[in-house]
């Protein structure tokens, strides 16, 4: 079990974390971000793809469609539950094919909370907790250790 | 009769091609991010290798799955678009036949597995020879490979891919000694189970060809899943 | 020369033949709009899966619309960049198809040219070179169009897209209608014509900008904002003005911005395209602000406004007329540059 508390200061900040969190990840990642509206999911997302070498403008809240994908130095798949309602939904988007496409590439969920169960066991949870209008505590989690190269750079000053 | 046979639901291009019981050519072409861009340039060079060009073709058969939902919508648009516009006639064929078929040992009934995706869950059928052809018994299954228990006997061949695990996890389950055989989804084993069935004078319409996602029990199956994760 | 066009690049399945790249023999249009209720956007599995469903459907009515065979077809051309990945690979693998079966070339196209063409093909007169301004709900890009198949990118949106922003507005705004196969723009349009535009002044973003390129986020940011403080004072919301107000921020912008573009490149004449070139408020503010520069506008008719496939066959003909084949190995791009450009992102 690895975590890591992050306190970030401004959207810029959580921007830079971001794409340092995208630059040290691997093929087969899943990432859960959990946290109200407002704390900065999608803003961590495009971090995250920008750092995997995403250009920022492609990088939008799936909020209405469910999946954005890009293509970086790894294929992401961008996903907002925001709207699931049953969970059977999620296997009317695609869940299944997904995941397994994932496997070589990285899979970022906003509103996760809704299909954890879905999820493989060894996921990085991201959890951004409001402290004022510009800070964020951001806690980082997981099993396993698949994520531990990204950890180890995350612990560096 | 001339058929041609592809299924393109596992992360493979497999593009046959039968004449009668010969068969003529048969390859599976590695294609887990390429699979629409070399399609067509597969199924052309399994033609010519066979000495063949599109219009000795009589017949075409697709896989409808079940397996990668965009898989499968490459092998069974191009499939029904290549009969339409050559005026062909298709025969969709579940991928799960296809492998009991490659599987078949004499009158053993044959249980096929393919994976759903990452994670546990798996899409089954179970399949009973009648001479040359292949009855599917109940409904298709998806859910654990512990819940295909009471659907199997000491005689069943269980067919797929890594079956042999699946073997050792439904002898753990319930005692029951399965025979575990390797099998892939094949071109020329599509074209054969299409060629039957052109042969009995049946055919399916053209445009109206579509993959099957089992995606009902796909979703009934991750509900229970997710409720018993929450639990 | 017959082509036949196939456009699946979202949530449209289409296909359309057309002559020598300008006679519309039939164009059919298949709209998903029913799927886009549940979760209010287009998901993409659930329309590559519609996609699949009802292509070989397209496709035939096209031709028996256009009273041809595939024996008269001596092309097929399809979007192939710019698009939703699996819904584009419903298009291309029939394309591709057919382009085998008969031995006929194949033409990969980029959607957003197919809007540039798009004009060309209810406007055969319209000029080069020419400013276009493409704008859709996946697209605004202001364009220097110096002859056919030439384009230099001047600007392209940083956030929204000019088409999302109308939709994000109108489903945030509560004027979605459920029951008619209505988007999120044209429900603004028809409201709007009830407001009074000039009810509130809502900020133009990057209006004076020097750079061409336009943001849309803000300006939502701005309507919501000024909703919730309404609703905090107790003040009444009419829904018409606010309307009406934010379509009057979204084509000033727009207006402004090509007006400057094709004085600076002296041009006479603008090309106005894509979805969103369907709107009446647009179209009308366009044809004074080009009249009072002596500048000719020009807009597609409504139907090829929106995505089609007649737009495809066009831009297909064209870059076939300059031997440009694509082969059976065409791929989708789902995010793709529009040819001829520097190494900008495309929205």
């Amino acid at each position: 079990m690895s975590d890591h508390e992050y306190i970030s200061h401004s959207p810029s900040d959580t921007l830079k974390l971001g794409e340092k969190i995208g630059r040290n990840l691997m093929g087969g990642s899943v990432i859960a971000l959990i946290g109200e509206l407002g704390c900065g999911k999608t803003l961590l997302t495009r971090g995250i793809c920008a750092g995997l070498g995403v250009p920022l403008r492609q990088v939008n809240s799936p909020t209405f469609v469910l999946v954005n994908e890009y293509r970086g130095r790894l294929p992401v798949f961008h996903l907002d539950m925001y709207q699931l309602g049953a969970e059977a939904d999620a296997v009317e988007l695609g869940i299944t094919d997904y995941l397994t496409r994932a496997e070589d590439g990285v899979m970022i969920i906003e509103w996760a909370e809704k299909i954890i169960p879905l999820l493989p066991d060894d996921l990085l949870y991201i959890n951004l907790e409001i402290l004022s209008a510009q800070r964020r505590r951001i806690v980082f989690s997981t099993a396993g250790k698949h994520f531990d190269v990204l950890f180890r750079e995350l612990h560096q000053p | 009769m001339i058929v041609l046979g592809i299924d393109t639901s596992g992360y493979t291009n497999a593009v046959g091609i039968v004449d009668g019981d010969k068969v003529l050519a048969d390859f599976a072409y590695e294609a887990k991010m390429d699979s629409l861009q070399r399609i067509v340039a597969d199924i052309d060079a399994t033609l010519k290798d066979a000495g063949l060009a599109l219009s000795d073709v009589e017949g075409i058969g697709v896989g409808l799955g079940p397996g990668s939902w965009t898989g499968i919508r490459v092998g069974v648009t191009v499939g029904k678009m290549l009969a339409f516009a050559s005026g062909k006639p298709v025969c969709g064929v579940p991928t799960l036949e296809v492998l009991a078929f490659t599987a078949r040992d004499g009158s053993r009934p044959i249980c096929s597995i393919i994976k759903v995706g990452a994670g546990d869950a798996v899409y089954a059928a179970c399949y009973h020879p009648e001479g040359d052809f292949l009855d599917r018994i109940g409904d298709y299954y998806v859910g654990d490979v512990k819940g295909l228990t009471g659907m199997l006997t000491g005689s069943t061949v269980l067919a797929g891919k890594d079956v042999k695990e699946y073997a050792r996890v439904i002898r753990k389950e319930s005692g029951t000694n399965v025979k575990a055989v390797e099998a892939a989804p094949g071109g020329a084993v599509v074209a054969c189970l299409a060629a039957q069935r052109f042969a009995r004078g049946e055919k399916d319409d053209v445009l109206s060809l579509t993959p099957l996602y089992l995606k009902e029990s796909t979703a009934k199956a991750f509900v229970n899943k997710y409720k018993r994760g929450h639990a | 020369m017959l082509v036949l066009g196939i456009e699946t690049s979202c949530d449209e399945t289409a296909a359309a033949l057309v002559a020598d790249g300008k006679d519309i023999l039939s164009n059919i249009v298949a709209t998903q709009f029913d799927l886009l209720k549940k979760y209010g956007g287009v998901v993409p599995e659930i329309a590559a899966r519609r996609h699949t469903e009802l292509i070989g459907y397209t496709v035939e009515e096209a031709l028996d619309k256009a009273g041809k065979t595939l024996d008269d077809v001596e092309a097929v051309a399809v979007s192939s960049m710019q698009g939703l990945i699996g819904c584009l690979m419903v298009g291309v693998a029939a394309a591709k198809s057919i382009s085998y079966a008969r031995g006929l070339p194949l033409i990969g196209v980029h959607h957003v040219e197919g809007h540039i063409f798009a004009n060309r093909l209810s406007n055969p007169d319209l000029p080069f070179p020419h400013v276009c301004l493409t704008v859709s709900g996946g697209h605004t890009l202001l364009l220097y169009v110096k002859e056919e198949s030439s384009y230099e990118l001047l600007g392209t949106t940083l956030d929204d897209a000019a088409g999302e922003a109308f939709d994000k507005t109108a489903k945030f705004l509560g004027i979605l209608y459920a029951d008619r196969n209505t988007g999120g723009g044209r429900a603004i349009d028809e409201l709007s014509r009830k407001g009074d535009r000039l009810a509130f002044n809502f900020p133009r973003p990057m209006l004076r900008n020097k750079t061409y390129d336009f943001s849309f986020s803000g300006l939502k940011t701005s309507v919501i904002n000024m909703f919730k403080d309404r609703i905090a004072a107790g003040k009444k919301l009419p829904l018409a003005d606010i309307a009406a107000s934010f379509q009057e921020a979204v084509v000033d912008v727009l207006v402004v911005k090509t007006l400057r573009a094709a004085d600076e490149y002296g041009v006479k004449a603008v090309s106005v395209t894509g979805g969103v070139s369907a709107n009446s408020r647009l179209r009308s503010a366009f044809e004074d602000a080009c009249a009072a520069k002596g500048v000719a506008v020009y807009f597609p008719s409504l139907s090829l406004c929106t995505d089609n496939a007649a737009m495809i066959a066009a831009a297909g003909h064209a870059r076939l007329m300059r031997g440009e084949v694509s082969g059976l190995r065409l791929n989708v791009v789902p995010n793709s540059p529009l040819e001829g450009l520097d190494e900008r992102d495309i929205n």
